[in-house]
């Protein structure tokens, strides 16, 4: 096993085989109002290398690319959990927070930098790109 | 000491089933790294208003999660059954305030001006180094 998580109430865990195809940091509107925060963080492994127990809720929506995005939280606590889009099916992002120990995650890229809040601090050393 | 500002905004949850409305002074802008809000946001710190509860109004039905946190008061989070997002929190410490994401309120008046529970930030998540860090909960804003 790579790594473990679970959402704040513990009705949802999961467990991760091997390590991240990619790590993301997103500074979209729609990431924002999503976390609440200023950008929304997300490792992406292979569907297949990732085990959810219980059962989250959905929320679905259209990404910039055009193709339909499911967001999926806890429905006791209402945590983030993970995220899919249509356009990649075999990929899963899971909330960086969401993981027991997630001192192996580090963003590769800022995406949609041109809608960071000014008060939210990033990494200068991290590449980052205006949108996608 | 940044200044606090007073804010009229309206926000909406991602799906619109819900809505929050704030008018009025803003009494502390903090971001907070401990392990419940690095688990209900997803990210490595949470970034929330502290208003006045008498000057916050809602729409829609939301749910509430509450439990103990790492200050020892009770926090219960409310957030869109639909969509998930949060939309207020409230701590039993002071149930007269209320704690809004900034992410959902939006706008360039936010302005953190400390960060709390320090003893937990992951390295991997970025911090302002300007504004006073506390290892845990601090009393007044
Ligand atoms: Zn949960
Ligand atoms: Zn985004
Ligand atoms: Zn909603
Ligand atoms: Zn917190």
């Amino acid at each position: 096993m790579f790594a473990s998580g679970r959402c704040l109430c513990g009705a949802i865990t999961f467990t991760v085989e091997n390590p991240p195809l990619r790590m993301a940091q997103c500074h979209c509107e729609q990431c924002r109002r999503s976390t609440g925060t200023g950008h929304i963080v997300q490792a992406f492994f292979k569907r297949e290398d990732v085990a959810v127990k219980g059962t989250t809720a959905t929320y679905k929506s259209t990404a910039d690319s055009g193709f339909e995005r499911t967001r999926h939280f806890c429905p006791n606590c209402g945590s983030r959990l993970f995220a899919e889009n249509a356009k990649n099916p075999a990929v899963i992002g899971i909330a960086a927070g969401a993981f027991d120990d997630s001192s192996w995650f580090k963003p590769m890229v800022n995406l949609y930098a041109s809608q960071r809040p000014v008060w939210d601090i990033v990494d200068p050393e991290i590449e980052s790109h205006a949108e996608m | 000491m940044t200044t606090r500002p007073i804010i009229d905004t309206q926000a909406t949850c991602s799906c619109g089933a819900t809505t929050l409305t704030v008018k009025g002074p803003v009494l502390s802008m903090l971001l907070c790294a401990c392990l419940d809000c690095q688990k209900e946001t997803g990210t490595g710190h949470s970034a929330v208003a502290l208003v006045k509860a008498v000057d916050v109004t809602t729409s829609g039905t939301l749910l509430a999660f509450s439990r103990p946190a790492a200050s020892g008061a009770t926090t219960t989070r409310h957030f869109c059954p639909q969509c998930g997002v949060t939309l207020y929190a409230q701590s039993s410490r002071a149930p007269q305030t209320m704690l809004v994401p900034a992410g959902l309120l939006g706008g360039d008046w936010f302005n953190p001006n400390q960060v709390i529970f320090a003893r937990s930030h992951t390295e991997w998540d970025t911090l302002p180094e300007t504004i006073p860090h506390y290892e845990t909960y601090r009393e007044g804003l």
